[in-house]
């Protein structure tokens, strides 16, 4: 029988390197939006885990929805940045500073 | 307790997945290590009873996000761009992402959660009938979001750059050279003037 | 009785039509406009004192339209109260206006801001008609602010004279200082009688509703005094008394009609009428009535002397303006009331009439007021003489003319009255120094040599009709007035004054011995000592003018202090201006440039840029600069919710 603070921990750390990894590689947009798959995997993890504890299925459905988002959002976040490649010929964030003066 | 060791394998195969993801140098390798952290994530949910999660996450994930992300990987510069990390800022970074772990850590283990012993199993028939039965409105949702996003990505990489401004006209701006401009003239001087004034 | 309204708001109308109209319709059209409107106010005040005098009929008091409602009680209207008071009043300020416009016909032909004159002055008619007609104590103080306002644009109106201007602001700035005492004597009405209506204060007095009893600095005073004496300095202002007469001399800087009108026949006797208004809470004021009754003998007095030294023709007339008026607040004084309104109306007319024979003569030498320059001017200008003469003898009180009922009338009550006789020999002087100044004011204008150069002389002339007939018109009064309206004013009670029903009251007493006028000319044999003053003071005028220097005179002597209006100006100059002076001057740099100036607003603005600046370099524009602040926050404050014990 797994543990379910175990689990926990392990999703911990998922989360925690995905943040870090969001602030590391604060200029390369693919990078970035990779750690932010991880961030969404730690909490996939928490869902999955706590609905076997819980026995709840509403954690696994919410698993299912969060997959969905996370795949529009990886969707688009990567036409983005192939957009801005062609505008910029670069996906480097600390040179995209046309919002900033 | 098969299943503890299981467990714990996999739990480290994950970190370590994950740490190749976060400082591996090229990107490349950094979404193979996605790749790992997925596969072994998939694993880690078969044990937790989720198996048709399990089997999703592969699919998408692994056969399709991480395909995409490959393809931008390869179609930008994303690889040439380093980080060049100063060790402040580093140090900075890891201080309080320690601390962040720690408090996910402590929290976790002082919270008494409510478990049920043995857990439960779901199958594919009873999430279906979660799905299209309590959440119908959501998973219509889902699927509008799913066809935005298609059409987005689509439609996104299909636009033209936009047609530069005219970036070229510069306004002559004053600086210290040409802001006062001192000419020299030739002017009679008083002694000069009263001389002539007496003649 | 609704007209009463009439009488108000034609002089606006006309004000108002000539203010927007005038420019284009020429002067013909000013000036008939403004006239007949006060001739339609004359015509239709004369019918109101028809009405409530012959006819008896109540006081009219009418609310217009009601015009702040604060609470229950205090709610303040705009009405009339027109009883036979106000409606004389009306009588005299609608006839004095008359009588100015038709002579600033002539008098300001040559000005260029004709319209501009004729605006103003109905205006200030139909300030004076709301400050007579009001029917309590808001409207009263808007009318007195109104002819105020008038007052000044007049005394300035001819703005590019420096000398005008500043007289103008110092009438406006003095009446000011008094304008406290009548702002804080309405205030004391309120708090004691909680309204402003007349009608009511004068009923909760007459039925002897107890009033709660004024904390004033520790002293515990009756509210009837304190709110006689506030309400008084308010008069004092308007009505230049000493000490806060010195702006009146000075107004004469304004043009000589306007002198006629406001500085001597109608605005500067309102604080009187206001006194006479109120009668019934200053009857209840004993002690305030012994202050009016010492400024009122200072002032007629200290400025009779005065105007024995002056020079200028105009302010000859001026300061013995301050000295009737002071004749006029004597009255008030010793609860005459009757004869001080009436003693206001004589007065009116003859001051009138000498200001605007001042003003023809001002007219006939081309604006030059110095009398040292004149002398002789009888031979040239026989009406303006002659009206001269009748204006003095009135003014003096020579027996017949209508200042005689008037003064004599006055200082028989105060004969009468408890006061102690000091005042009453003081009173008697006064005529004396009256007499003084007027024959001198004569005989250094109209009789002996002139003293001007032979071709100016031959050339003055008398002005036109347009400027005669105005004061023919008002030497009529100025004669026979005061025997028309004595009896009926003084022995008939005609202004309905309570007072008057106490037989105690001095004026009761004194007209007790007269029949009718008749008597009372009569009396002047049995009590011959004011007409021998007036003889005496005739005399020594004589030989003032016979023997006067026309030099300066020096500044520290006796006729310097006099002539110098005894150095008050300079005294307020030295005693006030300077120290406000110094005081502001002080605030401006203490208080303004350092304190507010530098460092509440430049310091602010200091502060905020420099916190900016330093604020500006958080906003990096760097996505992770922000992240790495949010995720710093969420440590930070998940440490503090673990330490207080927080679990999921």
């Amino acid at each position: 029988m797994i543990d379910l603070k175990d689990v926990l921990v392990l999703s911990s750390i998922l989360f925690t390197f995905g943040i870090a990894g969001v602030i590391m590689h604060r200029r390369n947009l693919v990078r970035l939006l990779m750690c932010v798959e991880l961030i969404l995997l730690a909490v996939n993890i928490n869902f999955v885990a706590f609905s076997n504890s819980m026995a709840d299925i509403s954690g696994q459905v919410f698993v299912f929805f969060i997959l969905t988002i996370a795949a529009a959002e990886s969707a688009v976040g990567l036409a983005l940045i192939i957009t801005l490649y062609r505008e910029h010929k670069t996906v480097d964030l600390d040179k995209l500073t046309e919002l900033r003066e | 307790m098969i299943e503890n060791i299981i467990f714990y394998a996999i739990s480290s195969v994950t970190v370590a997945a994950t740490l190749s993801v976060v400082f591996a140098r090229k990107s490349v390798y950094a979404i193979m290590g996605m790749v790992l952290a997925f596969f072994s994530a998939a694993t880690l949910w078969v044990l937790l009873n989720a198996e048709f999660l399990a089997m999703i996450l592969v699919v998408v994930y692994v056969g399709a996000v991480m395909v995409l992300f490959l393809f931008v990987v390869m179609m930008t510069d994303a690889d040439t761009v380093h980080h060049k990390s100063s060790k402040f800022f580093s140090v900075i970074l890891a201080i309080p992402s320690f601390a962040f772990l720690l408090e996910l850590i402590i929290v976790t283990s002082k919270t008494n959660y409510k478990v049920i012993d043995g857990g439960a199993a779901f199958d594919v028939k009873a999430i279906g009938a979660a799905l299209f039965g309590e959440y119908i409105y959501a998973t219509e949702v889902a699927a509008v979001i799913l066809l935005v996003a298609i059409i987005a990505a689509i439609a996104l990489p299909d636009i033209k750059p936009a047609e530069k401004l005219e970036d070229d006209f510069e306004p002559e701006l004053a600086n210290k050279d040409n802001r006062l401009r001192l000419v020299k003239m030739d002017t009679p001087d008083k002694e000069q003037n009263l001389e002539e004034s007496a003649q | 009785m609704d007209m009463s309204y009439v009488v108000i708001l034609a002089p606006l109308f006309a004000a108002a039509l000539t203010a927007l109209f005038g420019d284009s319709f020429g002067r013909r059209f000013t000036h008939l406009t403004t006239s007949f409107s006060v001739f339609i106010a004359l015509v239709v005040s004369c019918i109101l004192f028809y009405q409530t005098y012959i006819l008896q009929q109540q006081p009219y008091y009418a609310q217009m339209f009601s015009w702040l409602e604060i609470s229950e009680l205090a709610r303040i209207t705009v009405g009339v109260y027109v009883g036979s008071l106000s409606s004389l009043m009306m009588i005299v300020v609608c006839a004095v206006s008359l009588c100015v416009h038709i002579f600033s016909i002539g008098y300001m032909e040559e000005d260029e801001s004709y319209n501009r004159f004729f605006t103003y002055i109905a205006f200030f008619t139909f300030s004076m008609l709301t400050l007579v007609a009001a029917n309590n104590f808001l409207q009263l103080f808007i009318g007195w602010e109104a002819v105020g306002l008038s007052s000044y644009l007049l005394i300035g109106f001819w703005y590019t004279k420096p000398s005008a201007t500043t007289a103008s602001l110092k009438a406006f700035l003095v009446n000011r200082i008094s304008d406290i005492g009548l702002v804080l004597g309405v205030a004391a009405v309120f708090y004691t009688f909680n309204t402003f209506e007349f009608d009511q204060v004068f009923n909760q007095i007459s039925t002897g509703a107890s009033v709660s009893v004024i904390n004033m600095l520790g002293f515990m005073v009756s509210p009837y005094e304190v709110i006689a004496i506030l309400l008084f300095i308010g008069a004092m202002g308007k009505s230049a008394q000493f000490p806060l007469h010195v702006w009146l001399p000075d107004s004469m800087e304004g043009p000589t009609p306007i002198s006629a009108l406001i500085h001597a026949a109608t605005m500067v006797t309102a604080g009187v009428f206001m006194v006479v208004r109120l009668a019934p809470v200053y009857e209840q004021a004993e002690f305030a009535r012994l202050f009016i009754l010492s400024i009122g003998t200072i002032t007629a007095i200290s400025m009779g002397f005065v105007a024995i030294l002056q020079y200028d023709i105009k302010r000859i007339v001026a300061y013995s303006t301050i000295s009737q008026l002071g004749y006029m607040v004597i009255g008030l004084g010793v609860s005459a009331y009757s004869a001080s309104i009436f003693h206001l109306v004589t007065h009116a007319f003859f001051k009138a009439l000498m200001f605007l024979v001042a003003g023809s003569v001002i007219l006939a030498l081309h604006h030059k007021q110095d009398v040292r320059k004149m002398g002789g001017l009888r031979k040239k200008m026989p009406i303006s003489s002659v009206c001269a003469v009748i204006a003095s003898l009135a003014l003096v009180g020579f027996p017949g003319t209508s200042g005689f009922f008037s003064k004599e009338i006055i200082i028989e009550a105060v004969h009468h009255s408890s006061a102690s006789s000091v005042f009453y020999y003081l009173a008697l002087f006064g005529v004396l120094l009256t007499s003084i100044y007027s024959f001198r004011f004569l005989f250094i204008v109209f009789f002996g040599e002139h003293r001007m150069p032979d071709e100016e002389y031959s050339h003055v002339h008398e002005p036109a009709k347009v400027i005669t007939v105005p004061l023919m018109l008002l030497a009529i009064p100025s004669l026979i007035g005061g025997a028309v309206l004595f009896d009926s004013i003084i022995l008939d009670n005609a202004l309905d004054i309570a007072a008057f029903a106490d037989s105690s009251n001095p004026l009761v007493q004194s007209s007790s011995n007269f029949n009718d006028w008749v008597d009372m000319l009569l009396s002047v044999f049995k009590h011959p000592m004011a007409l021998l003053l007036v003889l005496i003071g005739a005399g020594a005028a004589w030989l003032i003018t016979k023997f006067d220097s026309f030099s300066e005179h020096k500044p520290i002597s006796v006729k310097g202090i006099l002539s110098n209006g005894y150095y008050i100006n300079e005294l307020y100059a030295t005693f006030i201006v300077q120290p406000v002076h110094v005081i502001a001057h002080l605030a401006d740099k203490a208080f303004d440039k350092a304190l507010i100036d530098t460092v509440i607003v430049n310091g602010t603005a200091f502060v905020i840029e420099k916190s900016s600046r330093a604020l500006k370099k958080i906003q990096t524009g760097y996505v992770y600069h922000y992240l790495l602040a949010m995720f710093l926050f969420v440590v930070i404050f998940g440490w503090m919710a673990i330490r207080n014990g927080v679990t999921l």
